[in-house]
């Protein structure tokens, strides 16, 4: 980790403001470090309670080259840490050929950053967004290696009418990452009981449509997205291999952005409907059993000067709206009834000390424990309902 | 004509002395520069270019984009970090600004209107 920081560092530090130049590759990146502080629960990290945890990092590197005029080819390396996830280890987070026959039809294949909602494209980034956490209630931390980026082809474009404005379309079809050691798997398997848990996920594909009407700042979007999740296991009591495959049908989000002056508000809706059939060696202990997790937001940021902007938004996530108290999540003994529900006050600041330097810190109120990882709260009878957080960051990019 | 006569409340478009192009619509600068447009009619890729320490900036981004220069700069970040795009390239002078725009095929920037645009292209902005 200190390797790859002093790396980052001895990058980024002498240029500052403008990209690299390598040749016809343009070189940008950046650094960040935060630290997590929480009451009663740990989130993100194994330790954010107890004195809080600097396990909270990213590093990047990006370049792009205009092989033909059609034609751009763009990668992104990473190198994040978040509590047990990333450790550091370096990965491609997109590598494509992008190439546009015109205004209305272009296509990225390769690796690329999956469409989800208005920011899930730029959620590791975070010079990109006033906050230092995205809305848990859509962008669920814990999903990230699912819906961060896929390896296949997608298909985008522009059309324009006077009346109705722009339409920015991108479709899509791929295997998205995955990752056996993340802390989603291993929540995964202490919750089903099991051992050696393994996650393939066989496909995602899905569209995004955003209308920019002709109102200056405002747009609205639409996402939905499909995919299928096998993780097979050992289960712990009678050894027997078990399977648990679950598929989305499928993750709708909805989304309103409207900047004016110095102001944007922005909101958005997530319905994400999951079927999943449990095995456990020959038998099937449940099947296309649905769950309607539910997510929503809404609220603003203000840029106070040409430097400071502050931002406050209220959030609601259900693991399943049919189940809002988690009374059944409870029922069935693989977690508590506080793991039903997320509702979250936050408030954020963010300063930019120069064009490539950024402070920021955020405070949430929250009430329940949905979006804590069991793996980081192995006790889930300790869970508790009303906890606070606090987080710091600061990002270096050019 | 003048080169008043070229100007578009403070602003002035300039582009790479060789391009065919004489005029641009507001809707179809405002395409490029937020990224939905890439290339000119010809097939061309289109290079971007922003001249920091002018009056036009502030107008231009204001007004013909309807972004604040905070999120203009925000929204590229975005386009960047995400493989969507190749931001512009920033300038600190107009000598740099001009002397790139004159040596890069598919060019384009904007001025004020009282700055000569030497050895450049000047595109007239309709509405």
């Amino acid at each position: 980790m200190k390797i790859l920081i002093q790396i980052g560092l001895s990058l980024i530090l002498p240029a500052m403001v403008q990209a690299y130049d390598l040749g016809p590759v343009k070189l940008h990146g950046f650094l960040s470090q935060g630290y997590i502080l929480s009451s009663k629960n740990n989130v993100h990290t194994d330790n954010s309670t107890s004195g809080g945890s600097f396990k909270f990092n990213e590093i990047g590197l990006n370049g792009t080259y205009q092989w033909r005029d059609s034609v751009v080819v763009s990668g992104q390396i990473i190198s994040r840490d978040l509590g047990d996830e990333g450790n550091n280890n370096l990965y491609i987070d997109y590598l494509q050929a992008d190439i546009q026959f015109n205004d209305w039809f272009g296509t990225r294949l390769g690796r690329f950053k999956t469409p989800l909602g208005f920011y899930n494209q730029t959620r590791d980034i975070d010079l990109a967004r006033p906050t230092v956490f995205l809305p848990q209630s859509i962008y669920i931390e814990a999903y990230r290696p699912l819906v961060a980026s896929t390896t296949g082809g997608l298909v985008y474009g522009n059309l324009h009418n006077d009346n109705i404005g722009d339409i920015d379309y991108e479709l899509f079809y791929g295997v998205p990452g995955e990752d056996d050691d993340s802390c989603f798997a291993r929540a995964m398997e202490l919750m089903l009981s099991g051992n050696n848990l393994t996650m393939y996920a066989r496909n995602i594909y899905g569209g995004k449509l955003q209308v920019t009407p002709p109102i200056n700042g405002l747009r609205f979007g639409l996402t939905l997205t499909y995919g299928d999740t096998d993780l097979n296991y050992t289960d712990k009591l009678s050894g027997l291999p078990s399977r648990l495959r679950g598929s989305s049908e499928p993750m709708a989000i909805g989304s309103i952005e409207y900047m004016v002056n110095d102001f944007t508000f922005a909101s958005e809706y997530m319905l994400n409907r999951q079927r999943s059939t449990l095995k456990i060696g020959g038998t099937t202990l449940h099947k296309d059993r649905l769950t309607k997790a539910e997510g929503f937001y809404i609220g603003g940021s203000y840029r106070i000067t040409a430097k400071l902007e502050t931002t406050l938004y209220w959030e609601n996530f259900y693991r399943d709206k049919d189940d809002k108290h988690g009374k059944k999540l409870a029922a069935t003994g693989v977690g508590v009834e506080v793991q039903g529900w997320h509702r979250a006050w936050v408030l954020a600041v963010r300063y930019d000390i120069t064009d490539w330097w950024l402070v920021k810190a955020e405070g949430q109120l929250i009430d329940g424990a949905a979006i804590t990882s069991p793996h980081y709260n192995q006790d889930l009878s300790e869970l508790k309902q009303h906890w606070n957080s606090l987080a710091l960051k600061t990002t270096f990019n050019f | 004509m003048t080169q008043a006569g070229l100007c578009h409340g403070k602003v002035m478009v300039i582009a790479h002395p060789k391009t065919t192009v004489r005029e641009i619509s507001q809707h179809r600068l405002r395409q490029l520069y937020l990224n939905r447009s890439k290339k000119w009619a010809d097939g061309s890729s289109v290079h971007l270019t922003v001249f920091v320490d002018q009056p036009a900036t502030t107008v231009f981004i204001t007004k013909h984009l309807g972004k604040s220069t905070a999120q203009f700069k925000r929204y590229w970040k975005q386009q960047l970090f995400s493989g969507k795009g190749i931001p512009p390239e920033y300038f600190k002078t107009l000598q740099e600004l001009l002397q790139y725009i004159r040596t890069t095929r598919g060019a384009i920037g904007f001025i004020d209107c009282d700055a000569p645009p030497k050895g450049v292209a000047v595109i007239r902005l309709t509405e």
